[in-house]
């Protein structure tokens, strides 16, 4: 099936799949909601992702459950991203927004213990009195 | 189909009820019409088919309030007397797999000032027709005696000039065969099946969808899978927790058997424990709630931004680049409009330098800072973009104080939690407590656990119905579709099967019908025809449908070359040999077209058309047309005649028995009264050839 701009599901990273059920066990919140986390916080990361770093082995979620209504936002954010860096944001959405995905969700791994952690995370000029 | 009475009420020139008695046999099969011009010959002509034919009478394009203008025009007039309603009946015989019915076919229609409010009732054999509702009365009409095939029954001599002028100019002549042949409701059905199969044909992606239905049906199975373990896991804990909960109670109550005052003081720590566990639970519940809402757009701050900024950007550079067209187009239409030059004070050469000016003005302000190419806006709907607005909003400014608060509290509920377990795990030094204590604090932190677990697994059990069931409802609908296209290629099949049927019909079936009409026009052109010695017979080109007519010496003339008259007479066996050929016996209804035709050839049709040219033959004539000559030629052939006589006085019709000079029967009627049988089996005397 070709994936450009156009896919119905996604497919993760096998050890990324991993720290998933790991998040999931500390946080009680499901995949869908920890890989849409996981995709913004590697959307503020200036360094792109090396799409070349993840398989396809784990975790599969369909589109909508990943997304939800705010599908649009969410692939309008990594249209702009590829935009900025000069790629065809037709071509490489699919590749860029799984490796976003896996990325932010490999990292988030290290920073997220429980509920209270997602306050942390959160970049410093949203924390007013910090 | 056979006329057998035709009653005629305050319809044109016909005041008061007029009944017609048509009964014809086969060996006296005209009913005779003699009236001057203007009696109402061509009234009943009319009336006949407007009684069977309604609307469509005045052919198809004809619209209902052109229809009503006609019915209103046909209401009788006389004495300066306006009829307000007027009725038809005909009545006739219709043969169907070998039995014959007796159709009543009555229409009425009464004019009520702004529209005419009109009423058709069919009786077959006495009673109405109880297999169809009303409003199918007329398309069941339409099936019994279509209107196109009447056309051919019903000769007037205008029809006749307009088909020999057809068979002069040769191309018209053509299609108007083609459709008299029937052959154009073949052509109607190809390029129906046509479209059908242009529209049909375009939806494809049957393969693909089949594939998505797997990948769902893959998934479905998937999450189902892991529907089940969760239950299993859930029941476990379930009973685990009972266990221990069961245990921690009799550990409490032994405790405080023999604890005393530490006793109650641990009491109140519990209390205030569960509180706090209730507490952080529902804190907890927050800060997920906004994770799984808007949360993940606030760790992006800046791309947020930019996205917003640059759609919004987007958007606005959009509507200005429509407005610079506009005040392009504007102005050029402002340019050709003289009456503002004109209240101006400005040389006509003037005004073009004007605009011009006016337009790269305007042009230029409007294209202050537009960005190289619009790239992001055109992939989302203006909905879809304003949601975004809001949501990227909520998401960078309520949603971080939002988080904060939730999360400062959790951490002073947490903290507080910990020093109460803290207080709640110093025992008192009872060496008979300690222990007890200690066990107790082991189950409860078991039973947090398990509760978390099982809450956990509840969640997901929620979640798990939730995507089971939408993803069940895609695949339903997708396997509608699927079935919808399945069923579309196998219709889409059929059409093309059918198509390439019809077209092979077409093309037989206007080959015999035109080999029929080459050898039936044949034989009635040469019946009718002054120069039968001369001419051997039709000839007609089936590919290019030309009609020729070849002579004795093996010559072939073009109709073009026949005289004015012989046309005539040609369009006249064009139309008898169409009529024998349509297979539809019905009446035919002459209004005599002698008019341009010599001695000989009336001759001829008058002995050998109007006897023979069907089993019924409705004969319209003025006194010069069938003249006492032919009407004694006509004599043995005819079963009822009738004199249309127009009053002056009365401005209206009489109907007499009898042609002009022929009274009917000498022992019937007396003056000018007509005696109206009411009950159509008491035949007149004298009409009754049976």
């Amino acid at each position: 099936m070709s994936k450009g701009a156009d896919f119905n599901r996604v497919k993760l990273d096998q050890g990324v799949t991993n720290y998933l059920q790991y998040l999931q066990s500390t946080t009680g919140l499901t995949p869908n909601y920890l890989a849409r986390t996981g995709l913004c916080y590697s959307l503020s990361e200036p360094r792109p992702p090396n799409p070349e770093e993840y398989d396809t082995d784990g975790k599969a979620i369909n589109r909508y459950t990943l997304l939800g209504e705010h599908d649009p936002l969410y692939i309008a954010m990594v249209r702009q991203r590829l935009i900025n860096e000069g790629r065809d944001p037709d071509e490489e959405l699919y590749k860029y927004f799984v490796a976003h995905t896996n990325r932010g969700i490999k990292t988030l791994n290290g920073r997220i213990d429980s509920l209270a952690d997602f306050y942390d995370v959160l970049p410093g000029g949203l924390k007013p009195d910090e | 189909m056979k006329l057998t009475r035709v009653t005629i009420t305050d319809y044109g020139p016909y005041g008061g009820e007029n009944p017609f008695n048509l009964q014809t046999t086969d060996d006296q099969p005209i009913v005779l019409f003699g009236g001057k011009n203007g009696t109402g010959k061509t009234s009943f002509f009319t009336a006949v088919q407007l009684c069977l034919h309604g609307q469509s009478a005045f052919g198809s394009r004809t619209s209902r309030s052109e229809y009503e203008d006609h019915l209103r025009d046909y209401l009788h007039e006389s004495n300066g007397h306006q009829a307000t309603e007027a009725t038809i009946t005909v009545e006739f015989e219709y043969g169907s797999f070998g039995s014959t019915d007796h159709y009543t076919v009555t229409r009425n229609w009464r004019d009520r000032g702004k529209s005419i409010v009109e009423d058709l009732t069919i009786k077959r054999n006495g009673s109405q027709l109880s297999d169809l509702e009303k409003d199918q009365w007329e398309d069941f009409l339409k099936e019994l005696i279509p209107p196109g095939m009447s056309e051919l029954f019903f000769f007037d001599g205008e029809k006749i000039q307009q088909l020999a002028t057809a068979i002069e100019n040769g191309d018209d002549f053509q299609d108007s065969l083609h459709s008299l042949l029937g052959l154009d409701l073949v052509d109607r059905l190809d390029t129906d099946l046509q479209i059908y199969l242009t529209n049909k044909l375009d939806e494809s992606g049957h393969e693909d969808l089949a594939a998505e239905i797997e990948e769902l049906e893959q998934e479905i199975e998937e999450y189902q899978d892991e529907q089940t373990q969760v239950e299993d896991r859930l029941a476990d804990k379930t009973a685990r927790l009972e266990e221990i909960e069961t245990e921690i109670e009799q550990l409490e109550r032994k405790l405080s058997q023999e604890g005393g005052g530490f006793a109650a003081k641990r009491d109140e720590h519990q209390e205030r424990r569960a509180e706090l566990n209730a507490m952080i639970e529902s804190l907890e519940e927050d800060i997920r709630d906004l994770v799984r809402g808007s949360y993940p757009f606030a760790l992006a701050p800046d791309l947020c931004t930019e996205v917003v900024d640059r759609l919004e950007m987007e958007s606005k550079a959009t509507a200005e680049i429509t407005a610079q067209n506009r005040v392009v187009t504007e102005l050029d239409e402002l340019a050709v409009k003289d009456a503002i030059w004109d209240d101006l004070d400005v040389p006509a050469d003037k005004s073009g330098d004007i605009i011009r000016t006016l337009q790269s003005e305007l042009f230029d302000r409007l294209a202050d800072d537009l960005p190289d190419e619009i790239h992001l806006a055109r992939e989302f709907s203006e909905r879809q973009r304003q949601e975004m607005y809001t949501i990227a909003d909520r998401s960078l400014s309520e949603v971080p104080d939002e988080l904060r608060e939730i999360t400062d509290e959790l951490e002073r509920a947490t903290r507080e939690r910990q020093e109460i377990e803290d207080k709640l795990s110093r025992a008192p030094e009872q060496s008979v407590l300690s222990p007890l204590i200690k066990e107790i604090n082991e189950l409860n932190e078991e039973r947090g656990e398990l509760k978390t677990e099982i809450e956990q697994h509840r969640e997901r059990l929620e979640e798990l119905e939730n995507y089971i069931g939408r993803m069940k409802q895609e695949r339903e609908n997708k396997i509608d579709r699927y079935e919808d296209l399945d069923d579309v290629s196998d219709r889409a099949d059929l059409a093309q099967d059918v198509r390439s049927v019809v077209q092979d019909y077409q093309d037989k079936l206007a080959q015999r019908k035109l080999e029929r009409l080459e050898s039936v026009l044949t034989d009635y052109y040469l019946a009718l025809s002054n120069k039968s010695a001369f001419y051997d017979r039709v000839n007609i080109d089936p590919d290019e449908i030309t009609i020729r007519i070849k002579t004795v010496g093996g010559e072939f003339k073009n109709q073009s070359q026949l005289s004015a008259g012989e046309r005539q007479i040609f369009a006249t066996a064009m139309l008898w040999a169409l009529a024998d050929i349509s297979d539809r016996p019905l009446p035919f209804m002459i209004d005599t077209p002698l008019g341009r035709l010599d001695q000989e050839h009336r001759e001829n049709l008058v002995r050998n058309f109007f006897p023979d040219a069907s089993h019924q033959v409705l004969l319209f004539s003025t006194n010069t047309e069938i003249t006492q000559e032919y009407y004694d030629i006509l004599e043995e052939d005819i079963a009822a005649e009738y004199h249309l006589i127009y009053d002056e006085k009365m401005g209206q019709t009489h109907v007499e028995p009898g042609y002009f000079w022929s009274d009917g029967s000498d022992d019937m009627l007396h003056g000018n009264d007509i005696e109206i049988d009411t009950d159509h089996q008491v035949q007149l005397e004298g009409f009754n050839n049976e």
